[in-house]
């Protein structure tokens, strides 16, 4: 087997988004080193996101809940390259769950596995890290976001003290002191006691759960996943009853954003059942199935991952389809030496 | 997580044995003034149902053997100095960050006048609490103390508006209220006929007490929210942008400026010949009044956030050969903690050991 050619592809494959992201981390590690965490953190991340935030509830005549709904939604556009690589980093993992399986089935040392597993990441020009990094940088986003919402909308005059050191020098901005916080039947300075936000936050969490989870590979997989997919939107239920409702504001319409271009990225493969509990472990059937028919199973899964290549023509590099010719090519290969 | 709930601010108050201070938050305390000892907190826990006051942001006012101040949760109360039993609350249903302003007959507060976060303004009867039938709209937030002078009450709120009102009945006094570019905040001073008063848009602005036309603002670089103070026709006003500027009242020019190093909010005030400020970070620095310069000691460093106005204090001290009084600040930080600077002059400072009630020496490093 000389899989090592399909590894020149994937290596062509041009890589701005990498770069781009790359260069952010670098540049915010370099500069967490060179001003030091408390400076970099206020000086490129808080600051610029509270500002942008007053800046904008002026604009929109000071509502700052319309703001809060703009803020989020102009943020997701930004990163949305970021959130576009997620998503197709999660599908291009999905798509090859049914070989990880195989893996894990075929080989019991480790070594032997994590070998395989890298080479399998490598034909089919998957980075196991691709879901990783966009996911980080949106997190360190959303934690400054929060952090910067909860400055703002504060609570307390000892925060406005605070705010005041934050705000740049352009008396603009100064008009939106003090914020209106009031929003539809919110005090957007504190946390809901209705419980409409937090459940709202509750349901957007689990569908977006629900749409980023991949196949388990293993039934311990499974298992995490279905407790993630139920503990996320608890924990975030009970963090938005300790806040501010601007926060669970901002984490509403990043939800909703979020399911939506997981619609755009995933298309007619996703259904309403997409949002169900998860079917019984994936990981158990790969048991059975080859005792039957291991090369019908290694078909039937070939042609799924063409058929959802096809789909999708739009969203997957040529690079894919070439690895996934590939594939094919191997396995006539291989049927010819049987 | 950011999110911070209110703490408070207010100011220690003193009467001929009692030192009130807000030690913890949302609760109001007698010390002893000898020995600091503790004699009653209010609320006691033991209210049916329940007291929350959640913070204290207005200094407590003392008329006779009743102390007064407005809590963070809405209501103004009216406490016992001797055990600190509740003579009389108003609910105002909303915060109340300003603090009270009074009107005194012969010595003792006839009536109060308190300002709200939504903007109302209420006179109460100190006796029984109950407000006047007539109360004031300002539009918006008053943050800021109101202040009486001749009959007349200025109001500063946060709509950028300075409203001169008849104390009686409310009534507007100037054709048109001052009205500045945005939020007026800090507690308003009278001075040589001269309002001092500054706000959010970065500007300290003196207006003419007769006609509310406005005489002359200074720029500085941040918030003014803490309170100026006038002496022999210099104007000390502490600005969030960590400066205390010293400015001509008649002019408005400036003397000097004295950078600390952080945002001071904190009123500065006067002691002996030593202007004492405190940043929010809790560094206390004394200023030669006329040039700003600080004093070799400066800064003293508390270590704790200092949002509230000090307060100077004069103190017997038996000298060698007779007696001689001292002035000494105290100073209220973050938590409820109690400062005291023995001797501005030396700068010592010395912390209240609540267990102990003993002033221990705070040791800057």
């Amino acid at each position: 087997m000389s899989q090592s050619a399909p590894a020149a592809p994937a290596a062509a494959r041009p890589k701005l988004g990498n770069l781009l992201m790359i260069s952010i981390i670098v540049g915010l590690v370099g500069a967490f080193f060179v001003l030091g965490p408390g400076v970099a953190w206020n000086t490129l991340l808080m600051n610029p996101l509270i500002n942008a935030l007053l800046l904008l509830t002026n604009l929109v005549g000071g509502q700052f809940g319309i703001a809060i709904i703009l803020f989020t939604v102009l943020l997701r556009f930004v990163t949305i390259p970021f959130t576009l690589r997620q998503l197709q980093s999660t599908r291009a993992m999905q798509e090859i769950q049914p070989r990880m399986q195989e893996i894990q089935k075929k080989h019991k040392d480790p070594k032997r596995r994590q070998e395989e597993t890298m080479k399998l990441y490598r034909e089919s020009g998957v980075n196991p890290l691709g879901c990783f990094m966009p996911m980080a940088i949106q997190m360190l986003m959303f934690f400054a976001l929060w952090r910067a919402l909860a400055t703002v909308v504060g609570g307390s005059p000892e925060s406005l003290v605070s705010l005041s050191q934050r705000i740049y020098a352009w008396s603009f901005l100064g008009d939106a002191i003090p914020l209106e916080q009031s929003f539809l039947w919110l005090n957007l300075g504190e946390s809901d006691s209705t419980f409409i936000l937090p459940l709202m936050v509750g349901v957007s969490t689990y569908v977006q759960t629900r749409l980023s989870v991949t196949p388990a590979a293993t039934a311990q997989q499974h298992q995490q996943q279905q407790m993630m997919t139920w503990m996320m939107p608890l924990v975030m239920i009970w963090i938005t009853l300790s806040l501010p409702s601007g926060v669970g504001v901002y984490w509403v319409t990043s939800t909703v954003f979020q399911v939506f271009a997981s619609f755009a990225v995933y298309g007619k493969s996703m259904s309403w059942r997409t949002l169900l509990p998860m079917p019984a472990p994936a990981a158990t059937e790969p048991k059975k199935r080859p005792k039957l028919q291991p090369d019908v199973q290694e078909e039937a899964e070939a042609d799924t991952e063409t058929e959802t290549t096809t789909e999708t023509t739009t969203e997957a590099p040529p690079r894919a389809r070439e690895v996934r010719s590939r594939h094919g090519k191997r396995r006539g290969k291989r049927k010819k030496r049987r | 997580m950011g999110f911070s709930n209110p703490e408070g601010w207010a100011g220690p108050a003193v009467t001929d044995s009692l030192l009130l201070a807000s030690t913890d938050q949302g609760e109001l305390s007698a010390l002893n003034a000898e020995d600091f000892s503790r004699l009653w907190t209010f609320p006691t826990g033991q209210e049916d149902p329940e007291l929350d006051l959640e913070a204290i942001y207005t200094t407590p006012l003392v008329s006779g053997d009743i102390v007064y101040f407005g809590a963070y949760s809405g209501e103004v109360f009216a406490l016992n100095l001797e055990d600190g039993s509740e003579k009389w609350r108003f609910d105002t249903d909303d915060n109340i960050i300003a603090g009270l302003e009074a009107l005194y007959i012969d010595e003792l507060i006839e009536t109060l006048f308190v300002g709200t976060d939504e903007g109302s303004l209420y006179a109460l009867d100190a006796e029984t609490g109950q407000p006047r039938s007539n109360f004031f709209d300002a539009g918006d937030s008053i943050w800021a103390a109101p202040l009486l002078s001749d009959g007349l009450l200025y109001v500063a709120s946060v709509n950028g508006k300075l409203f001169a009102l008849d104390a009686e009945t409310f009534n507007p006094v100037w054709e048109e209220p001052f009205e500045a570019g945005q939020g007026l905040i800090s507690d308003p001073v009278l001075a040589d006929g001269t309002i001092l008063v500054g706000g959010i848009d970065r500007e300290l602005h003196a207006v003419d007490a007769a006609s509310g036309e406005e005489l002359w603002s200074f720029d500085a670089g941040n918030w003014f929210w803490g309170r100026p103070l006038v002496v022999d026709g210099t104007v000390y006003a502490p600005s969030l942008d960590d400066r205390l500027y010293a400015l001509s009242l008649e002019t408005g020019d400036e003397l000097w400026s004295f950078e600390a190093e952080e945002g001071i909010r904190s009123s500065p005030v006067l002691t002996d010949d030593t202007l004492v400020i405190v940043d929010r970070d809790g560094n206390v620095y004394g200023l030669d009044p006329m040039t700003g310069a600080a004093l070799p000691w400066s800064p003293r460093v508390i270590d704790k956030t200092v949002l509230s106005n000090p307060l100077v204090l004069e103190e017997a001290v038996q000298e060698e050969v007779a007696e001689d009084v001292k002035e000494k600040v105290f100073i209220s930080a973050e938590g409820g903690d109690l400062f005291r600077l023995e001797d501005p002059t030396s700068g010592e400072l010395s912390r209240l050991d609540p267990n102990t009630g003993r002033f221990v020496r705070v040791v800057t490093p």
